[in-house]
């Protein structure tokens, strides 16, 4: 919770029970849904679509990508944008590896620089997600 | 602290615990029944009204240098006059209404107040009627820059424009443009186009708000419809506006894409409305649950006009959105255009029941189905220069009509048969059907015109289904402790992904034990192996419009291609062997002393059985073959994350409590990757050799690159309280030391080709970035001093210190993307339009670490009024 990317709980603005219920749950880890991605459109209803493109494993579960508890890594990310990224994207239209030094590269948000729809797209041509 | 502030439940509470009245006045209870009354003073009769306020002044003196945003990420440090809290109760014994309310740092952005007013009924009936209302409002910030600077400027309505001159100083006529080829560093009075680009660029930039402010309010209606019937409806809103970074581009890919960091503009509003009931019987117990939730987001669409290419200067009529193509009749857009997030709308019914059966056992189940609806009207394609299809009429459909239905079923039986012994049966359903309708949208390449079947893309409907089956036995052992064993088997489908179907074994050992008194212990250990295969290396397939037989010998043809490379297995979807250990260790050494350490481990390995083989398309042959492909294994490959965590309590008077806490977390991935050029992927038997021995998947190791992410951080905490008894002052204290570090030890096979950023050997060189630092020291106390019955004055005081280093959100340049040699370019002017012409790294940024280091100190001061 201390963390560099963090939910604001230790500023007092949210608290254990705003996602999880100590008295049961439906699901795992006591949460206060259905499914964990439930829990997570409690505050973030613009990610919940559903989309015309979809990015499968941020339909299936927010904490592929994000660590709720917080990370170094900005937007609590699991690791770096482009690393995170190439733990499943090798081959997608073009040469996967950290230095590919366009528009592509590491810097600023990584590969969201111009993939900025990866929790998903409602642009008819934004297949790559990139609208 | 101020005392006074009480919870509402604290005060009904005491009504309940109150001496009634009635039994003051001795109606229904003669006071000499009791032995023990004999002894005690006459009881005096309790006012019927308890009537409490307070109110805070307060004041905020603060010096920060450096003004970074990070400071008030979350809350509201800006100086000056505000109300920093407020409170007022009043309960009425005899008819059991009270009225409560409390607000604090009222004016501010971090606000939150919260009124509950209501009835637990007359003496009489309490407990079986009753109802209230509770009215709750937070405010919260989310700070994301004081720096961010950007050379466009918001026009409203999700508009972004860059002025003219601008465009005009820096616009590329084409990616072959003759004037991009000076270099930085081309020699005394000969500046080079990139820092003349700088220049325009820092001259244009003007400061920019980057953040957003949540507001949420949110009223509810309690009542207690008798002693075993509650409900619950409530209503919330929830509002947030502001503005967060996107980089948005113009163009499908690089080189051909030009981009820019934008600030996206948030106008958000959710509205949800619960409903809840619960019942509880003798042997039962059932509730049901109704949510209807809408999101209305104002502003659909963002849209800006490009910093690189005026209209009308390489060509008339290419205005239209997002179409850049390379080569003869080059065409730039203009405009470029992104769908913000679309409203929607989502409903869950939720019912749940348990009953108590012989046999000391108990049955649980709930089930719940719901649905979350999007029809958000669509914009044009975005390439829209070939064809006319910027007309919306050539849409397919005109609206998303984007629909997943869920369902969840969830059933649980504990029975406790024989003495000591518990058992737990459970199976969970859930289904995540998607309904949206899959067909061919257009231009999503601009390599062909938007309507070819060659730039088209049938959007997946994902779906999940998901069963878990498992049993929990526990025994216990007497002082030995208890020992549980659970067993759980996992099954996901999912028809659209690189692996269609995986079940996962789970297997849980735990031993809790109180070895001595005051001392407790907890293990747990447990293991699981999730198969993932086969691999279903055509599932890419499925997102192309080609025309097997049309297409048959097109190169382009998905089936002749590995469009997943099949080494590469997802790491949410493949084999995976995980092993989890966690050791808990309680100690109370005395009332007023305790500590507890704990360990946990969590480990995920990844590794899968490749294949070798795959059976392909051969658009030359016509035919299928199998095409050898290299099996090592691409992706996360495996992580481990440990952490180590010990806190500690210790109260050495009743005037003076202290604690502390440590905690040391690492967590390390290992990844691998290859260079793999999409241009020589085809025509598995008969062209993978191509470029002297280099086949596409490089089989021969040289473009392998592993990548070893550790990542730790260490946390101390330390925390006093100090409240003499009878005197007029407390005081409380606090410090917290945080430390992440994020290192990335990068090794590759290539090697540094001197001006020629284009080679392979370039590409897969890069080296490994310095350590990402984060650190953050704050300091906190707290004195609160009576100055009277009714007065008390306060002072808190925060110093932080925060220290950021970041290669990723830094730069050499403060709005160029600096890993590119140059701006606009990224290849020596020598071989100018050779093959090997490449764009720069054209990303225009809102400036490098956004949230810089700083230090601050924050005085708030209170004055402070009780009644």
């Amino acid at each position: 919770m201390l963390q560099s990317s963090h939910m604001p709980i230790k500023e007092g603005k949210m608290g254990c029970v705003d996602c999880h219920n100590p008295h049961g749950s439906y699901g795992p880890k006591m949460l206060a849904g259905v499914t964990a991605n439930d829990v997570c459109y409690g505050c973030h209803a613009e990610k919940r679509g559903p989309f015309l493109w979809e990015h499968a494993p941020v339909r299936e579960d927010c904490s592929n990508c994000h660590d709720p508890h917080g990370s170094n890594n900005p937007g609590m990310l699991e690791s770096k944008s482009a690393f995170l990224c190439m733990s499943c994207h090798q081959f997608g239209g073009h040469v996967n590896l950290p230095r590919y030094n366009r528009v592509s590269s590491l810097t600023g948000q990584g590969c969201v620089n111009c993939h900025n729809k990866v929790h998903g797209s409602n642009h008819p041509s934004g297949s790559k997600l990139t609208r | 602290m101020s005392g006074r502030i009480k919870v509402p439940t604290i005060a009904a509470l005491a009504f309940f615990l109150a001496p009634s009245p009635l039994l003051a006045n001795g109606d229904q209870e003669d006071p000499a029944d009791s032995a023990d009354v004999e002894d005690l003073d006459p009881p005096s009769e309790p006012a019927r009204f308890d009537r409490d306020a307070s109110v805070a002044l307060g004041a905020a003196v603060v010096d920060q240098n450096g003004r970074s945003s990070k400071l008030n990420e979350y809350r509201d440090y800006s100086p000056g006059l505000y109300l920093d809290r407020l409170f007022y109760s009043v309960d009425d014994a005899l008819t059991g209404r009270y009225f409560d309310l409390r607000a604090r740092r009222l004016g501010r952005d971090d606000a939150d107040a919260r009124l509950e007013f209501g009835s637990f009924g007359p003496t009489e009936q309490r407990g079986t009627r009753g109802w209230s209302v509770d009215v709750n409002w937070n405010r919260t910030p989310h700070l994301l820059s004081n720096s961010a600077q950007s050379p466009y400027v918001y026009l409203g309505n999700g508009r972004y424009q860059v002025a003219r001159s601008v465009v005009d100083a820096i616009q590329i006529s084409n990616i072959n443009d003759a004037r991009s080829w000076t270099a930085p560093d081309a020699g005394p009075g000969r500046a080079g186009e990139d820092l003349r680009i700088a220049r325009v660029l820092n001259d244009a930039v003007r400061p920019i708000d980057l953040g957003t402010q949540r507001d949420t309010g949110e009223i509810g209606l309690n009542l207690l419809i008798s002693e075993r019937t509650k409900g619950r409806v409530e209503f919330k809103r929830d509002q947030r506006d502001g503005s967060i970074v996107t980089g948005v581009g113009i163009g499908d890919r690089p080189p051909r894409s030009v981009n820019v960091q934008l600030p996206e503009p948030i106008d958000h509003n959710t509205y949800d409305f619960k409903l809840a009931l619960e019942h509880v019987g003798r042997n039962y117990h059932v509730d049901a649950s109704y949510l209807y939730s809408r999101f209305e987001n104002e502003i659909d669409t963002l849209t800006w006009n490009s910093l690189f290419h005026a209209p009308g200067f390489f060509r008339a009529g290419a205005e239209d959105y997002d179409a850049i193509r390379a080569g003869a009749g080059t065409l730039y857009a203009t405009n470029g255009a992104i769908a913000l997030s679309p409203d929607n709308t989502a409903q869950q019914f939720v019912l749940t029941g348990g009953v108590t059966l012989p046999m000391r056992s108990s049955l649980t189940a709930s089930a719940a189905i719901g649905s979350m609806k999007q029809d958000e009207d669509l914009l044009p394609f975005a390439t829209s220069n070939f064809g006319g299809t910027q007309n919306p009429d050539a849409l397919p459909r005109r609206s998303a009509e984007a629909a997943i239905d869920t369902t969840m079923f969830n059933v649980v039986y504990a029975i406790n048969p024989i003495r000591r012994l518990n058992l737990r049966i459970h199976y969970r359903y859930y289904d995540m059907d998607n309904k949206t309708d899959q067909i061919a949208w257009f231009g999503n390449t601009s390599d062909s015109s938007s309507r070819s079947i060659f730039s088209q893309r049938y959007n997946i409907a994902y779906d999940l289904e998901q069963q878990n089956t498992g049993a929990d036995i526990s025994y216990h052992l007497g002082k030995l402790g208890s020992l549980a064993l659970a067993l759980e088997r996992e099954r996901k489908e999912r028809p659209q992904r690189e692996v269609m179907v995986t079940n996962e074994d789970k297997y849980r050992l735990t031993y809790r034990v109180r070895p001595a008194d005051r001392t407790s212990l907890t293990a747990r250990i447990s293991t699981s192996s999730r198969d993932g295969t086969p691999y279903n290396g055509e599932i890419v397939d499925q997102t192309y419009a080609y025309d097997p037989i049309a297409n048959a010998g097109n190169a382009n043809n998905p089936l002749g291609s590995f469009g997943d490379h099949p080494g590469l297995r997802r790491f949410d979807v493949t084999d995976r062997e995980r092993d989890e250990f966690d050791l808990s260790l309680g100690f109370i050494a005395t009332e007023s002393f305790d500590t507890r350490l704990s360990y946990r481990v969590r480990r995920n390995d990844y590794d899968s059985e490749m294949v070798s083989v795959i059976n392909i398309w051969d658009p030359i042959r016509q035919g299928f073959f199998d095409a050898p492909v290299d099996p090592t294994q691409l992706g996360l490959l495996r992580d481990n994350a440990r952490q180590l965590s010990f806190d500690l309590n210790w109260a050495p008077t009743e005037s003076l409590s202290m604690n502390a806490f440590a905690s040391r977390e690492i967590i390390k991935l290992d990844q691998r990757g290859r260079y793999l050029d999409e241009n020589n992927r085809l025509f598995g038997a008969v062209t993978r050799i191509v470029n002297g021995n280099l086949d596409w998947q490089d089989t021969t190791g040289q473009y392998i690159w592993d990548a070893a992410i550790d990542d730790r951080t260490n946390t101390v905490g330390l925390g006093l309280n100090f409240a003499p008894l009878g005197a007029s002052y407390t005081l409380e204290a606090g410090y917290t030391h945080s430390l992440g570090k994020v290192a990335i030890d990068y090794v590759a096979g290539g090697r540094i080709v001197e001006d020629d950023s284009t080679n392979v050997n370039n590409y897969a060189e890069w080296t490994s970035p310095p350590e990402a630092k984060f650190r953050t020291n704050s300091l906190t106390m707290h004195w609160r001093q009576s100055l009277s019955d009714s007065w008390a004055f306060g002072l808190r005081y925060l110093f932080e210190i925060h220290r950021v280093t970041d290669w990723q959100q830094e730069g050499n340049a403060r709005h160029q993307d600096p890993l590119s040699p140059w701006f606009v370019r990224d290849r020596d002017p020598e071989t100018a339009g050779t093959s090997q012409d490449r764009a720069g790294s054209r990303l225009v940024r809102l400036g490098d670490l956004l949230a810089p280091s700083y230090d601050a100190h924050v005085a708030l001061i209170t004055l402070e009024y009780n009644w």
